[in-house]
C-alpha cells in the first residue's frame, strides 16, 4: 500500500521541481483552448483570480519549457507543440520577484519622473541579459530550429545581427559608440543591472547611473528588429515579454504607481512591427490604470492592447483541466492501465443518500416535519390538531425525509401566496374552503408528483406537470437538505464526490489540489489505499476542514484580513439564516448583486477597504475571496449589474449552498449593505426577504401596498 | 561570546566613554526598559536618537499611536536625555533607506563629537529599520564599541500578535540577488520561523521562481523564551515549509537568545553545502536570531527577504522582562 499523498506539493514551480517534472504535471487543457488567442500579435492583460492558473499559461512561453516540449517525444508533448506560435521566444519577469527590486525603486531622494526614468532603464538591462539568454537557449534546440528553419543557430555571433543592433542602440546613447559586438552590449547592460543594485541596495559609496532608455522595451524592440532584419528565422522573428504578477504594481501604487511605464512599453510595441509583445498576468482590479507617464494620454484598450478574462473562460475548460489533473497526480499510486476516472476513485452521494445520511439512527420522530407544522401554526393559523390531521392524510409523516421536505415546502410557499391555485403548477387547483382539506389534498398530490420525479424515476418530461415538478425538485432539493441535515442533529452537509469538489474550488486549480490533497490526507490517516475509492465520509471531513481553514486565514494571511473577515462572517450568517428558511426564498444564498453604474463611478483606487465600500469589494474580489460576474438586470431595459458571490471554498464553513442558481438579492446602497455587515448586522435586504418569507399572507399582502 | 543579561554589563562595558543610543518608540511598554534601567545607574548618552515609527494603514493605528504618544511625552528619553526623535513611516516609499538616513545622521554627529561606542536598543524595532541600521552599524569604522540591547517582554498576548500582511521585501545594505546569467543559480533559503503563518508563506510565495529544490534549511530558537513559544513556532511557521524541506534533518535548532550561536548555525548550514549557492535569510524569529544572521551576513553574501504585517496588535506584549546585552565590538575588536 502506497501511503504517500499524490496531491501533496500544492504549487508546481521551480523552488520544488525541476523543469522537467514541473511539465510532467503540466497541464495542456487551459492552453489548448486559449493558445490562439494568446499567441495573436498584440499584447495582452490576461486576467484571473489568485491561483486561477495564469502562471502556468504564461509558463508555457519560459525557453525552457519549450527547450522540453521540442526535446520530448512523448505523445502530449508533441502534440502541445502546435499550441506555441512559430519563431517566437519569450522572456519570463515575475514582477514580485525579489529579482524585479520593485520595493526598492522608490524613495524620497528623487521626484517620481526619476524613478521612472530609473526603474526603466533597470528593468531594460535585465529584460536585455534574459532576451539574450532566450534566444541563445531557443537556437540551441535543434527540434524548434527545425521546425521554425533556423538559418544560423549562433545568432548572437552573427555579424550583421550585430551590427544592426548596434546601429539601433545608438540612436539612443552615445555608449555603444565604441561596441562592435554582443558580447560588449551584454557586458554594458550586466553592469547597470550591477549598478542600479547597488545604487538601492545603498552600498556605500554607490551612485545611480544615468538613464539611458528613458521607455521601457526599446533595448529589446532593437535586438528583436535586428535578428528579424537578418532573417534568421523562417516566420517572422517574436519576443513574448511575459510580466507575470502585475498586481505588486498595483500593490505598490500607494507609494509609487509603475503600471504607466508598461503601458508605455505596450504602447510602443504595438506600434511599428517590433515583433515584441507583452502578455501580462494580472488580477483583476491590478491593471486598471492604462495612463501613459507624465500625462500622456492612456494606452487604447482593445487596440494597443487586449484582454482576456480567464475567470470568465475557465468554465469552458475548467472541467477538463480538473480531470487531467487529478489523472495526472493519481496515476503513478493506482494500479490502472487507463487514466485514472476521478468519479471512481470521488464517488458522490444522490440526495436521497445524503437525506438518509442524516436521518438514520436518529429517533423515529419526523424532525423536518415539526419545523413546518411550527410555521403552519404560528403564520397560517392551524391548530395542532389540524397539523396532526394534515401530516397523517397527507402521508407526510411516512413519506421519506426527503420527498417529505420538499412538498412541505411547496405548501408552506403556496400558504403565503394565499392559498390560491395549486401548490405547483400541474398539480390540481385547489377549490376547497376548508384549509385543512385544502392542505392535505395540495401536499398529497406533491409527495406523489416529487416521489414519481426524482431519480430513479421516469425521466422523460411529458407534461407540464413533470416539467414544473421537475423544475421544484431541482430548485428546492439543496435547501431541503441543508434543512434536513440542520433539523437532525445540527449536522454539517456532506460534501462528496469529484464534481462537488471540483465546483468547490471555485474554477481555481490551486484550490482543487488544496482539497484534494486533504481528501487523500484524510483517507491515508484513516488507512485506506489510495487506489480505492475514498469514502463519501472521508471526503466531507476533509472539504470541512479545507473549507474552515481557509476562512480562518482570511484573517491572518490577507491584506485587509481583518475587515474581511467581519464582513464574510456576517454575510455568511445572514445568507445562512436565509438558506435555512423554511419556504426556501432563495434556495442558494450566496451572493448579492450591486448596479453596475455604482461601480463604474468615479474611483481613486486609494481608498481604505475599511472605510470605503467600494475599496473593500475590489480587494475582496481581487484576493478571490469574492467572485464576480455581470448580469442583466431582472427587469428588461434596466443597466447591467453584477454579481458577487461569496467563493465556494467558504461555503461548507458557512453552512450555505455553492450551487449558483438564480440571480441574488439586489443591493440598494452598496456602503449602507457593508456599513450594516461591518456591525455584524442583516442589511435591510436579505432581512426584507427573510420577513417577507416567515410573514403571514396578509401582511405580505399590506407590505406590497406600501410604497 | 554570549548574552549578557542586565544593565551592569551595559554600563561595565562603555565605562565613563562618550556614547551613542538609537532605540525605538512604541506602543509596547517594553521600549524604555533600557532608558528608565540605564538612568538608574546614571548612564546617560551624550547622543540619542529614536525612530518614532508610524504605521499608517494598520487596523490599530489610531489606538497605537495614541499610546506611543502618550509614552513617549512621559519618557526619560525625551525629558532627561533630551533625544532627537522622527517620524517613519512604515508604508511609505523605502523606510528601510530612511532608517538608514538617520542613521547617517547619528554616526555624523557622533563623528563631530569623536564619539566611538554606539547603543542600538532593537526591542520594538521593526525589523525593516533595524536590519539595514545594524548591519550599516557594523560596516562603520567609527564605532569601536558596538552593543546591541534587548529587552525580554513579560509575556506575549494567546492570540495573534500581528494581522494583515504585506509582500515581502528584500531588505537593502546585504548582499544583492546575483543576476540572472545563462543558467539559474541555486538558491539555498534558511528561514528563521517564528509565530504566525504568513511571513513564511509570503516569502515562499515570492521565491517561487527560484530553483532552491531540497535547500530549504528552517532555523528554529530552541530552547525558546518559553516552551510554548517553541511549540507555537512549530505549529504556527514549521508546517508552512513542510513541503520544501527535503529531510527533517535540514530543521536546524538555536537558542532563541543568543544570536551567536545563530550566526555559528547559519555559517554551519552554508559551509557544508555546495559552495556555488546563493543564500537567502529570512529572520522572522526572536530578535537575538535576526542578529545572529545579521553578524553571520557580515561573513557571508546573504541576501535578507523579510515579510511584514501591516497591523501589531496593540498589546502585542505585555509587561517588561530582562535586559539582554549582546556585544558585537569591543574596543575595535570583535567581541564574538
Amino acid at each position: 500500500m502506497d501511503v504517500s499523498n499524490p496531491f501533496i506539493l500544492a504549487y508546481l514551480t521551480e523552488a520544488s521541481l525541476t523543469p522537467e517534472e514541473l511539465l510532467k504535471y503540466y497541464s495542456f487543457e487551459p492552453i489548448q483552448y486559449l493558445h490562439q488567442r494568446l499567441s495573436s500579435s498584440n499584447n495582452i492583460f490576461l486576467i484571473g483570480r489568485p491561483g486561477i492558473g495564469k502562471t502556468m499559461l504564461l509558463k508555457i512561453f519560459d525557453p525552457e519549457l519549450i527547450a522540453l516540449l521540442y526535446e520530448g517525444s512523448d505523445n502530449e508533448r508533441v502534440q502541445a507543440r502546435k499550441y506555441l506560435p512559430k519563431g517566437t521566444v519569450g522572456v519570463y519577469l515575475n514582477i514580485a520577484s525579489p529579482y524585479a527590486l520593485l520595493e526598492l525603486f522608490q524613495g524620497r531622494d528623487y521626484e517620481s519622473k526619476w524613478w521612472f526614468e530609473a526603474y526603466a532603464d533597470y528593468l531594460n538591462s535585465f529584460l536585455f541579459e534574459l532576451g539574450l539568454n532566450s534566444i541563445e537557449a531557443m537556437f540551441q534546440v535543434e527540434k524548434w530550429c527545425k521546425d521554425n528553419q533556423v538559418l544560423d543557430p549562433r545568432p548572437l555571433e552573427n555579424k550583421s545581427v550585430a551590427q544592426d543592433l548596434l546601429s539601433r542602440l545608438r540612436r539612443h546613447s552615445s555608449d555603444f559608440d565604441s561596441m562592435s559586438t554582443i558580447s560588449e552590449v551584454r557586458e554594458f547592460f550586466r553592469s547597470r543591472v550591477q549598478s542600479w543594485t547597488r545604487f538601492t541596495n545603498r552600498d556605500m559609496g554607490s551612485k545611480p547611473p544615468k538613464a539611458v532608455f528613458g521607455q521601457l522595451g526599446r533595448p529589446l524592440f532593437a535586438l528583436v528588429g535586428a535578428v528579424r532584419k537578418a532573417k534568421l528565422v523562417g516566420p517572422a522573428f517574436r519576443l513574448f515579454v511575459i510580466v507575470d504578477q502585475y498586481e505588486a504594481l498595483y500593490d505598490a501604487r500607494a507609494v509609487i504607481d509603475y503600471r504607466p511605464l508598461f503601458c508605455e512599453g505596450m504602447r510602443a510595441a504595438s506600434r511599428g512591427s517590433t515583433g515584441v509583445e507583452f502578455k501580462v498576468g494580472t488580477r483583476r482590479y491590478a491593471y486598471n490604470n492604462f495612463s501613459l507617464p507624465n500625462g500622456r494620454g492612456k494606452i487604447d484598450l482593445g487596440r494597443e492592447v487586449v484582454e482576456i478574462d480567464l475567470d470568465a473562460v475557465a468554465d469552458k475548460f475548467y472541467q477538463k483541466l480538473a480531470t487531467d489533473i487529478f489523472r495526472k497526480r493519481l496515476s503513478p499510486y493506482v494500479d490502472a492501465r487507463v487514466p485514472p476516472d476521478p468519479h471512481y476513485y470521488l464517488p458522490a452521494l444522490t440526495a436521497a443518500e445524503e437525506a438518509e445520511l442524516y436521518t438514520k439512527g436518529g429517533s423515529l420522530e419526523n424532525k423536518h416535519v415539526g419545523a413546518f407544522t411550527d410555521r403552519w401554526k404560528s403564520s397560517y393559523g392551524f391548530s395542532s390538531s389540524q397539523c396532526d390531521r394534515i401530516v397523517r392524510d397527507s402521508g407526510l409523516d411516512v413519506a421519506s425525509a426527503l420527498v417529505g421536505t420538499l412538498a412541505a415546502i411547496g405548501v408552506t410557499r403556496w400558504c403565503r401566496r394565499g392559498w390560491r391555485g395549486a401548490a405547483l403548477k400541474g398539480l390540481s387547483i385547489n377549490t376547497s374552503t376548508d384549509k385543512v382539506s385544502a392542505m392535505v389534498t395540495q401536499l398529497k398530490d406533491l409527495i406523489e408528483a416529487i416521489e414519481h420525479r426524482l431519480p430513479g424515476g421516469s425521466r422523460k418530461q411529458e407534461n407540464k406537470r413533470a416539467k414544473a415538478v421537475d423544475n421544484f425538485v431541482r430548485d428546492v432539493t439543496e435547501p431541503a437538505l441543508f434543512q434536513l441535515a440542520s433539523r437532525y442533529k445540527n449536522q454539517r452537509r456532506y460534501y462528496a464526490g469529484f464534481e462537488s469538489i471540483v465546483r468547490l474550488s471555485s474554477n481555481v486549480a490551486i484550490m482543487l489540489i488544496e482539497l484534494l490533497q486533504a481528501v487523500y490526507e484524510q483517507a491515508i490517516l484513516s488507512g485506506c489505499d489510495v487506489n480505492v475509492p475514498v469514502r463519501t465520509q472521508i471526503q466531507s471531513e476533509a472539504v470541512y476542514r479545507v473549507s474552515s481553514a481557509w476562512f480562518r486565514r482570511i484573517v491572518r494571511e490577507y491584506d485587509y484580513g481583518e475587515t474581511h473577515y467581519e464582513i464574510l462572517s456576517s454575510l455568511g450568517a445572514a445568507f445562512r439564516r436565509l438558506q435555512l428558511e423554511l419556504s426556501a426564498p432563495q434556495p442558494c444564498p450566496n451572493g448579492f448583486s450591486v448596479d453596475s453604474r455604482d461601480l463604474e463611478k468615479a474611483f481613486q483606487g486609494l481608498a481604505d477597504p475599511r472605510s470605503s465600500a467600494r475599496a473593500w469589494l475590489e480587494e475582496a474580489v481581487s484576493r478571490g475571496l469574492l467572485e464576480e460576474e455581470q448580469h442583466q438586470h431582472k427587469q428588461r431595459g434596466k443597466p447591467k449589474r453584477t454579481k458577487y458571490r461569496i467563493n465556494r471554498i467558504f461555503c461548507p464553513y458557512l453552512g450555505i449552498s455553492s450551487i449558483w442558481k438564480k440571480d441574488p438579492p439586489y443591493v440598494r446602497d452598496l456602503e449602507k449593505f457593508v456599513a450594516v455587515l461591518r456591525k455584524g448586522s442583516v442589511p435591510e435586504e436579505l432581512a426584507e426577504l427573510l420577513a417577507r418569507s416567515e410573514a403571514t399572507h396578509d401582511a405580505t399582502a399590506q407590505q406590497s401596498l406600501l410604497p | 561570546m554570549f548574552p549578557l543579561e542586565g544593565i551592569q554589563y551595559a554600563r561595565d562595558i562603555i565605562g565613563s566613554a562618550p556614547w551613542v543610543f538609537v532605540g525605538c518608540v512604541s506602543f509596547e511598554p517594553r521600549w524604555e526598559t533600557f532608558v528608565a534601567a540605564a538612568e538608574a545607574v546614571s548612564l546617560r548618552p551624550n547622543i540619542s536618537h529614536f525612530i518614532f515609527p508610524i504605521d499608517d494603514g494598520s487596523r490599530w493605528h489610531d489606538e497605537c499611536l495614541q499610546k506611543q504618544e502618550s509614552h513617549w511625552a512621559k519618557s526619560p528619553a525625551k525629558t532627561t536625555w533630551k533625544s532627537t526623535k522622527a517620524d517613519l513611516h512604515l508604508f511609505s516609499a523605502n523606510p528601510s533607506h530612511s532608517a538608514l538616513e538617520m542613521l547617517e545622521d547619528v554616526v555624523r554627529r557622533a563623528n563631530v563629537k569623536a564619539i566611538k561606542t554606539l547603543v542600538i536598543d532593537f526591542t520594538t524595532m521593526p525589523r525593516i529599520c533595524y536590519l539595514p541600521m545594524i548591519s550599516r552599524a557594523l560596516q562603520q569604522s567609527i564605532f569601536e564599541t558596538i552593543l546591541v540591547v534587548y529587552t525580554k517582554p513579560g509575556d506575549y498576548r494567546k492570540g495573534p500578535l500581528t494581522s494583515e500582511p504585506v509582500d515581502a521585501t528584500v531588505v537593502p545594505t546585504f548582499a544583492p540577488l546575483p543576476s540572472p546569467g545563462k543558467s539559474k543559480v541555486p538558491i539555498g533559503w534558511i528561514p528563521i520561523l517564528g509565530f504566525g503563518p504568513c511571513f513564511a508563506s509570503k516569502i515562499t510565495e515570492r521565491l517561487t521562481d527560484f530553483d532552491m529544490r531540497d535547500r530549504v534549511y528552517p532555523l528554529i530558537g530552541y530552547p525558546a523564551y518559553q516552551p510554548t513559544f517553541f511549540e507555537r513556532v512549530l505549529m504556527d511557521s514549521a508546517r508552512v515549509l513542510l513541503e520544501l524541506v527535503k529531510s527533517p534533518d535540514q530543521f536546524t535548532y538555536a537558542s532563541a537568545v543568543d544570536p551567536y550561536e545563530t550566526r555559528e548555525a547559519i555559517l554551519r548550514i552554508a559551509s557544508s553545502a555546495a559552495q556555488d549557492i546563493h543564500w537567502i535569510g529570512s529572520p522572522m524569529g526572536s530578535k537575538p536570531m535576526a542578529l545572529g544572521m545579521i553578524l553571520a551576513a557580515q561573513e557571508r553574501p546573504i541576501t535578507m527577504l523579510i515579510a511584514r504585517p501591516r497591523s501589531y496588535h496593540p498589546e502585542y506584549s505585555l509587561g517588561t522582562g530582562e535586559i539582554q546585552v549582546f556585544p558585537i565590538r569591543i574596543a575595535g575588536r570583535l567581541a564574538y
